[in-house]
């Protein structure tokens, strides 16, 4: 009776054998799902709540360039913070005049002209702004890169649209 | 258990431990993440990112009629669109593009469509030309510029025909405040 009892569970949970096959598949196919899904560019996009980009149906693909990134708050050359914006009561961010000179941001024409120097190739720049960025910040980091050997610019947008 | 005959029949007490069933049911939690890997990965946001390309700005002040401007210049500010060339391709109506109602707001107060179809009648009449200058003033938001920018580059895709061509070489310049 009790051996009858005992064969009987054992028959309803299938014994103590851990069966791995299934575990394994779900494994694969979502390491194969994660592979194809990723981009593999090699260039860092880190969104933060400074950074929000502008939606747009441009379709090119990115590359590795120089990098510029201007949050609502301050300008990052190649991961490094080289100006903080002035933000006045509307929360509207400008470039402080002390920063200019002709025209261009100081420290970033110094940073750029660096990078030449230290072998980067000239023209292309990567450019990430904030969508809500005011047209004269934009302008000021854009004239600044083109006196500074980067004309061309790529504009980094969120696919949609 | 049982004793033998010789031993009188009476069952030997038990001290044997049962075993204990101790294995653990991992198919309700097998069948449990299988179900959320793919509703987690269903409902998560991957953003794909792309680029427009885009040339300096100069710094001068682009004013309408202007030698050496290139055939097509949008100027955006806080009121709308004003489009303009180098010929009589546009008239003076066809060539303000404004927000409804004003002043424009926000980036979705623009009228991108209606820019768009002015830049069809530009392109109609002038097939070869490739270039556009924008002109924004200061404060309009890099949002509206790359929406400008999506609605110069290409017209939309219609029944039975794909998008075409419009202007996709983008520079910029500084508008006259």
């Amino acid at each position: 009776m009790e051996r009858r009892r005992r064969r009987a569970t054992r028959r309803t949970f299938g014994g103590s054998d851990v069966i791995l096959t299934s575990v394994v598949d779900i494994m694969t196919i979502v390491l194969v799902f994660l592979l194809m899904s990723t981009t593999g560019d090699g260039v860092q996009v880190e969104p933060s709540a400074d950074l929000e980009l502008p939606i747009s149906s441009a379709e090119t693909a990115l590359q590795v360039s120089v990098t510029i990134v201007a949050t609502r708050r301050e300008l990052i050359l190649d991961g490094q913070p080289i100006l903080a914006f002035l933000v006045d009561a509307e929360g509207v961010p400008s470039v402080p005049a002390s920063a200019l000179a002709d025209g261009k941001i100081v420290a970033m024409s110094d940073k750029l002209r660096a990078r030449l120097a230290a072998g980067a190739a000239p023209g292309q720049v990567l450019l990430q702004c904030d969508r809500r960025l005011p047209y004269d910040v934009i302008r000021d980091i854009m004239f600044t890169a083109g006196q500074s050997g980067f004309g061309d610019f790529r504009l980094v947008v969120v696919k949609g649209g | 258990m049982w004793r033998t005959v010789a031993e009188g029949l009476r069952p030997k007490p038990r001290r044997e431990r049962r075993p204990s069933d101790a294995s653990l049911n991992l198919v309700p939690l097998l069948t449990l993440i299988a179900m959320l890997i793919p509703f987690v990965l269903l409902s998560g946001k991957y953003a794909s990112y792309s680029v427009i390309d885009a040339t300096a700005p100069k710094l001068r002040r682009a004013a309408a009629g202007e030698e050496g401007i290139a055939a097509v210049v949008v100027r955006v500010d806080g009121s709308g669109f004003v489009v303009w060339g180098e010929d009589d391709v546009l008239t003076t109506d066809m060539a303000n593009v404004p927000c409804e109602p004003q002043p424009c707001v926000d980036s979705g107060s623009y009228d991108y469509a209606l820019l768009k179809a002015r830049l069809v009648a530009v392109k109609a009449a002038r097939p070869l030309r490739r270039e556009v200058v924008l002109a924004p003033t200061s404060m309009v938001p890099y949002d509206v510029i790359v929406r400008v920018i999506d609605a110069v580059r290409r017209t939309d895709p219609g029944p039975g025909r794909p998008s075409a061509e419009l202007f996709p070489v983008v520079s910029f310049s500084a508008a006259g405040e």
